[in-house]
């Protein structure tokens, strides 16, 4: 009996040891659960796919398949495609017990039902669930209003001119599209946008992206102003989903899906696994006062969690209410969190916000480690500084307790860990340096700022 | 004396009341839907509880609500009908029982077999006898008809399983202990992995318990026992980026007491090694060293949990402090063999050692700390039995099989 397995000297794979294996790519595969699915082949060495599985243009959820689990039979993708959607399909069909629960820093709330098993049987006897997904798809709400695209940029001419490509092809379009070019150093962005017919462009001089979100404002007309990033790429059905999603009067900010464009590199997928976090998924939320700020401000609401400034949208109304965009936030000023902190005060002042999955981006992250660092490092910076800007509004002490008690605890918990060897934290570097420098942002600001009166001025 | 009832609910029946017997503290109850496994609940109840309907069905939507959606969605969704993948011939199997003196048990497993349904088309079981003192397990067997009878006369498991190889004729081989029960729909189960996976070389099955009568069979099931979940896993190729004691971690691939190879792959890669699964002295391994060799031969592997027997654990203390200590040792045992015949893993089977000193020092902590778990001798005897088979374990029973070889004289049994 032979009992040495020597490696075949022929398998590649047998010779390369775990620190020279190829980087991890994945591959990205639409699979729509209504037409036949296919098998799936093996890709290139360590390339698996992310699985990202829709009814029609309803996205229902993702997986990957490891390069360990390709090739994959029709059957299987079958299989991983049912398994992942199964919640979200409970929730579409509005089953008890299969609604999304709401960010929390703490105990979740307990907003589901319990799931009943004989709902749950008669919902799937009478009939087929993909043709119901289908229908429930194509229900629209009656009297979409007017949605403006607004798309704030920077000097990345090439990136644009993808984002522009998929807003011409947008149906419905948008009532109008304008691009504002922010304190530009040169006029290739201009140069991109006049190949695009129906486009408005506006240069705001003053930099931050705070400032630019506010000249969109002040230039655009529509009932709904959208906003979208110069590094994404829209679905057709973007508009339309915008719009739907506005279908409650009280709803005056909504949210939407995030995916990735492309996951080629390691920075790449460690953004895709750290922005899967509660918050995001394929099942809608809806935000309030009651349900959200009141119960969580006492650890600080965590407002950041509600959506992403690449896929968001406003009541046109609301601006005049509580303000334009904070100038000291954003890129170009502390770094991020202008989004979340506007959502914070529309939420105080007693209005809804909804995360509606139908409104999907995809967006593409970015590409290098040293990039990925450096927007760990702003979020922390714009992170640290909107709890400060909200601390100030409100003088809710959630906010306060967040930045100097159970953010510094986190992070020094996480450096003992990682000096210990016992858990691995990419970026906890950039993350820690974006805390201080934060601090450092808000020891230099003015005590009491003019913006919140000017954008609300401006905007009257 | 702690005992737990077995159950099963099918969701395709209705639901009704469960009434335990009064010595019974607890259930464990497999909800199924229309035969296919989709969860397992294991849980402590009052001496004799009664389990209303209603209590129930509330049970069944928080543990299988999910999957039952799964599961129906799964049968609506068509697939692109490709030739490869259109019901091919069934395939042919020798079912195989290596036994010793165990003749009750092994009644037991054929007579489930026998109710097998469906039945495969092109089939044969195979008892392999190993060195057997009397005649018992030949009388059990004649009993059967269509069941073969061979006998090994060298003692060790492998040394059974390769028996079985060398004669069997058919496709695949699938290896059953005798202290299971097959469930009516194991052969589905299997045929489905068989044809949904072409080209896999070992497909391993869901393992329940069969009885929960004892101290010993609740505390080993509540640690998880031999079960690997209710979906479908698959694993092919030797690098896994997110795993790093992958494929050295060869426990994920699943149980050797319900497993099925396929014939030519495990002729090709040379069949069990025999030095490990020895009996008394060195009595595991032998599966975690076939799993792994499958992988690195380039063969996918494939677990499906309709595929599924039922298992009678150790049902005294002792034999489950055996037993622990056993699966210590055989892991080592298969890490040190496998460092040396494959060097080339070096580096992920010395961070599979290291995780496994961390894994096995943390059940003891948690043994000696939380009340309610296992006695803190299990994880003890696990952990003894680690450093054994560390500690040449290995290269000792290599030379136990070159003596029983010689005493016996016999010829290699290479197939």
């Amino acid at each position: 009996m032979k009992t040495q397995n020597a490696p075949d000297p022929s398998d590649l794979e047998a010779r390369s040891p775990t620190s020279a294996a190829p980087t991890t790519r994945f591959k990205i595969v639409e699979i729509d659960l209504a037409a036949p699915i296919e098998s799936i082949p093996q890709g290139g060495p360590n390339e698996g796919v992310f699985l990202l599985f829709r009814v029609g243009e309803t996205y229902l959820g993702h997986n990957r398949l490891l390069c360990t689990e390709l090739p994959a039979p029709a059957s299987r993708v079958a299989y991983a495609a049912a398994q992942t959607t199964a919640i979200t399909v409970g929730d579409l069909l509005r089953l008890a017990g299969f609604k999304a629960k709401l960010p929390s820093l703490y105990q979740p709330e307990a907003i589901n039902r319990p799931p009943s098993i004989e709902a749950i049987q008669s919902e799937l006897d009478q009939g087929s669930i993909l043709k119901k997904l289908s229908a429930s798809a194509l229900a629209s709400s009656p009297a979409a209003e007017s949605v403006s695209l607004v798309i704030c940029t920077r000097n990345r001419a090439e990136s644009l001119a993808k984002t522009l490509d998929s807003v011409a092809a947008l149906q419905p379009p948008p009532f109008e599209t304008i691009v504002v070019d922010n304190a530009p150093t040169d006029s290739s962005t201009q140069a991109v946008v006049s190949k695009y017919p129906n486009i408005n462009y506006c240069i705001e001089p003053k930099p931050g992206l705070s400032q630019a979100r506010n000249k969109g404002i002040e230039a655009a007309s529509g009932a709904i102003i959208s906003y979208t990033d110069d590094d994404v790429r829209l679905p057709t059905n973007w508009i339309k989903a915008i719009a739907d999603s506005f279908a409650d009067s009280q709803t005056m900010a909504t949210t939407g899906l995030m995916l990735p464009a492309e996951l080629r590199t390691e920075a790449q997928i460690e953004f895709q696994k750290n922005s899967e976090g509660d918050g995001w998924g394929y099942r809608p939320r809806h935000y309030t006062r009651e349900n959200f700020l009141i119960p969580m401000r006492r650890k600080g609401a965590p407002v950041w969690k509600i959506g992403a400034g690449a896929n968001m949208a406003f009541r046109r109304s609301i601006f005049a209410k509580v303000g334009g965009f904070d100038p000291r936030l954003g890129a170009g000023a502390s770094g991020c969190s202008e989004d979340s902190e506007m959502w914070y005060r529309i939420l105080e002042s007693g209005h809804d916000i909804r995360y509606d999955p139908r409104a999907v981006v995809f967006h593409t992250h970015r590409e290098t480690m040293a990039e990925l660092s450096q927007q760990m490092r702003s979020y922390l910076k714009g992170h640290v500084v909107a709890l400060v800007i909200q601390f100030l509004n409100f003088g809710h002490l959630g906010d306060l307790r967040r930045l100097l008690l159970s953010l510094p605890w986190y992070y020094t918990r996480l450096s003992v860990l990682t000096l210990l060897g016992i858990q691995k934290t990419p970026n906890l570097l950039p993350s820690i340096r974006g805390f201080m420098s934060g601090i450092a942002y808000c020891l230099s600001l003015p005590f009491r700022h003019p913006s919140r009166t000017k954008a609300t001025a401006s905007i009257k | 004396m702690v005992k737990y009832a077995t159950r099963q609910i099918d969701l395709a029946d209705s639901i009704t009341d469960i009434q335990l017997d009064a010595e019974q503290s607890g259930i464990a109850l497999t909800i199924r839907n229309g035969g296919r496994p989709i969860a397992f609940h294991l849980e402590a109840t009052s001496p004799g509880a009664a389990l209303d309907s209603h209590y129930l069905k509330a049970l069944v939507a928080k543990k299988a609500g999910r999957e039952l959606i799964a599961d129906t969605l799964r049968r609506e969704i068509r697939l692109r009908p490709i030739e490869e993948e259109a019901p091919s011939e069934e395939p042919s199997l020798t079912i195989a029982i290596c036994t010793r003196h165990r003749s009750k048990l092994l009644k037991r497993c054929l007579r489930s077999i026998a109710d097998l349904s469906p039945l495969p088309k092109d089939f044969e079981v195979v008892v392999v006898d190993n060195a057997p003192q009397n005649d018992e397990t030949e009388h059990v067997t004649r009993t059967f008809d269509t069941v073969r009878y061979v006998r090994e006369p060298l003692a060790g498991l492998d040394f059974a399983r390769n028996r079985a190889l060398a004669v069997s004729q058919k496709d695949y081989i699938a290896y059953v202990d005798d202290d299971t029960r097959l469930d009516p729909l194991w052969w589905k189960g299997l045929r489905e992995a068989i044809q949904e996976n072409p080209g896999v070389g070992a497909i391993t099955g869901l393992v329940l318990p069969l009885v929960l009568d004892s101290e010993a069979q609740v505390l080993f099931e509540q640690r998880g026992g031999f079960r690997r979940g209710c979906e479908k896993l698959i694993y092919n190729g030797s690098n896994n980026p997110f795993n790093e004691l992958y494929p050295c971690g060869a426990g994920i691939f699943g149980a050797g007491a319900n497993m099925t190879l396929k014939r030519d792959c495990l002729l090709q890669i040379g069949g069990f090694d025999e030095a490990l699964d020895t009996g008394a002295p060195l009595p595991g391994g032998g599966d975690l060293d076939i799993f792994y060799r499958m992988i690195r031969a380039g063969y996918p592997l494939a677990y499906e949990p309709l595929y599924l027997l039922y298992h009678e654990h150790r049902s005294d203390l002792r034999g489950l402090r055996r037993q622990y200590y056993t699966w210590g040792l055989g892991f080592m045992a298969f890490i040190k063999k496998s460092i040396a015949a494959d060097p080339v893993m070096k580096d992920r089977f010395r961070t599979l050692v290291y995780w496994w000193i961390r894994y096995a020092l943390k059940n003891i902590l948690k043994d000696s700390i939380v009340k309610r778990s296992l006695p803190l001798s299990m994880s003890l005897a696990e952990f003894w039995g680690g450093i054994v088979g560390y500690c040449g374990e290995y290269s000792r029973s290599q030379k136990r099989v070159q003596k029983i070889r010689a005493a016996q004289g016999s010829v290699s049994t290479n197939p």
